[in-house]
């Protein structure tokens, strides 16, 4: 299965509390809550085809918890077509502490993570979504793990909260694969990691 | 004139040294010159219109240091960029300048806000800061960006200054143009519009 990870984030690059104030407040955040105001049906049916066509998911814990909690338990949203593609998929969350997880369907990664996520990838086919999850991001990021990042790069500067990408990580070279806009301004860009990235080490003459 | 800046960041919201960067403006930044090679005809002529429609610059003191001995070498009809950056006013934020060493150069110093409000006072034209981080984020924060345009370069850099602070305001923007470019650059142009909205549930 190819993994693709599918990220909302503020221009500033915030993933942080996306659906509401309370969702997450973790380190002090305030400003929870951003997204919707500025979510539009282009941008529904777009995220709709997008878990339609997921084979499996694989979660951080933080991220499966909230899922579980709404997509997986409560019956107005099971039936929405997310939620619908939610819970007739299996679900793998990675996480070293959970043991008994509360949604059905669902395996947890323990130990050995990498190698898991490794043998996942190599089943033929298919795709391994990852939605939200930061820090499960981070590391897929940091292992190469990663075969295409959608963003959805909503048009507000929150100005705090934790970002997608770290200040200090990989460097990585990307292939745009796809570009679009919402009418309320949403801008998903579909990239393709493609190794390590060039860097020109001579000023080039302007003339030429 | 309405004030715009242009901005070339990556993925991952970095703006230091674009471009190959001398050691002493680098701070343990190893990772230069990550834009160059992912602009191609397009994207150049993007640039270079943009440059020509100026009506004046305003810089902060790096990149007006960087630029005047870059660009500001070069002899009339070296090309779109140099021409506009030479024949056109520039104006430089800085509180330790005195002899500006490019011509037709004014220097901002003291109260800053008040000056660039006079500037955009003016009718027509458009201000542009190119690069100028520092002066960005403080213009961000002073209200005073009428139109902010994004060139996101495709690549991830994972060290380095970001455009946008840890810690600054929140701003509501209304995307008013986006675009891809065939190697992969998008523009994106937002303008401020307010304080975001929050959803309260």
């Amino acid at each position: 299965m190819k993994l693709t990870t599918i990220t909302h984030v503020s221009v500033d690059g915030v993933m942080q509390g996306l659906g509401g104030a309370d969702e997450d407040r973790r380190g002090g955040f305030e400003r929870g809550g951003w997204a919707g105001p500025l979510f539009d049906s282009e941008a529904a049916t777009f995220l709709n085809r997008v878990f339609q066509r997921a084979d499996a998911f694989l979660f951080g814990r933080w991220t499966y918890e909230v899922f579980a909690g709404s997509w997986g338990a409560i019956a107005e949203m099971r039936t929405q077509p997310i939620g619908m593609a939610l819970n007739e998929a299996p679900k793998y969350v990675a996480s070293p502490t959970l043991t008994e997880p509360q949604w059905a369907d669902t395996t947890v990664l323990s130990g050995d993570v990498t190698a898991a996520v490794r043998e996942l990838k190599a089943k033929p086919g298919g795709e391994l979504q990852v939605h939200g999850s930061g820090s499960l991001v981070r590391w897929l990021f940091d292992n190469q793990l990663v075969d295409e990042i959608t963003l959805l790069i909503y048009p507000v500067v929150l100005g705090q909260g934790t970002r997608l990408f770290p200040d200090a990580g990989p460097d990585i070279a990307l292939d745009l694969v796809d570009s679009r806009s919402t009418p309320k301004g949403i801008t998903i860009q579909v990239y393709r990691p493609t190794g390590r990235p060039h860097y020109e080490t001579a000023t080039p003459d302007p003339s030429t | 004139m309405k004030l715009t800046t242009i901005t070339q960041v990556s993925v991952d919201g970095v703006m230091q040294a674009n471009g190959p960067s001398k050691e002493e403006h680098m701070a343990g930044f190893e990772r230069d010159g990550w834009a160059m090679g992912h602009f191609d005809n397009e994207s150049s002529t993007f640039v270079d219109q943009l440059c020509q429609r100026a009506g004046a610059f305003l810089f902060g003191r790096r990149t007006y240091d960087f630029f005047a001995g870059y660009w500001g070498v070069m002899g009339l009809g070296s090309g779109p960029i140099a021409d506009a950056f030479n024949t056109k006013p520039k104006y430089v934020a800085s509180n330790t300048i005195t002899e500006p060493r490019w011509a037709d150069t004014t220097v901002l110093s003291g109260d800053v806000a008040a000056a660039i409000g006079e500037l955009k006072a003016k009718p027509g034209g458009e201000l542009q800061v190119h690069g100028s981080g520092v002066l960005t984020r403080w213009l961000l924060e002073n209200d005073l960006v009428d139109e902010m345009n994004l060139l996101i370069v495709p690549v991830v850099v994972g060290q380095g200054t970001r455009l946008f602070p840890d810690t600054g305001p929140d701003i509501a923007l209304d995307l008013v143009e986006s675009r891809a470019f065939p190697k992969g650059i998008t523009l994106q142009v937002y303008r401020p519009a307010g304080r975001p909205q929050y959803a309260t549930d």
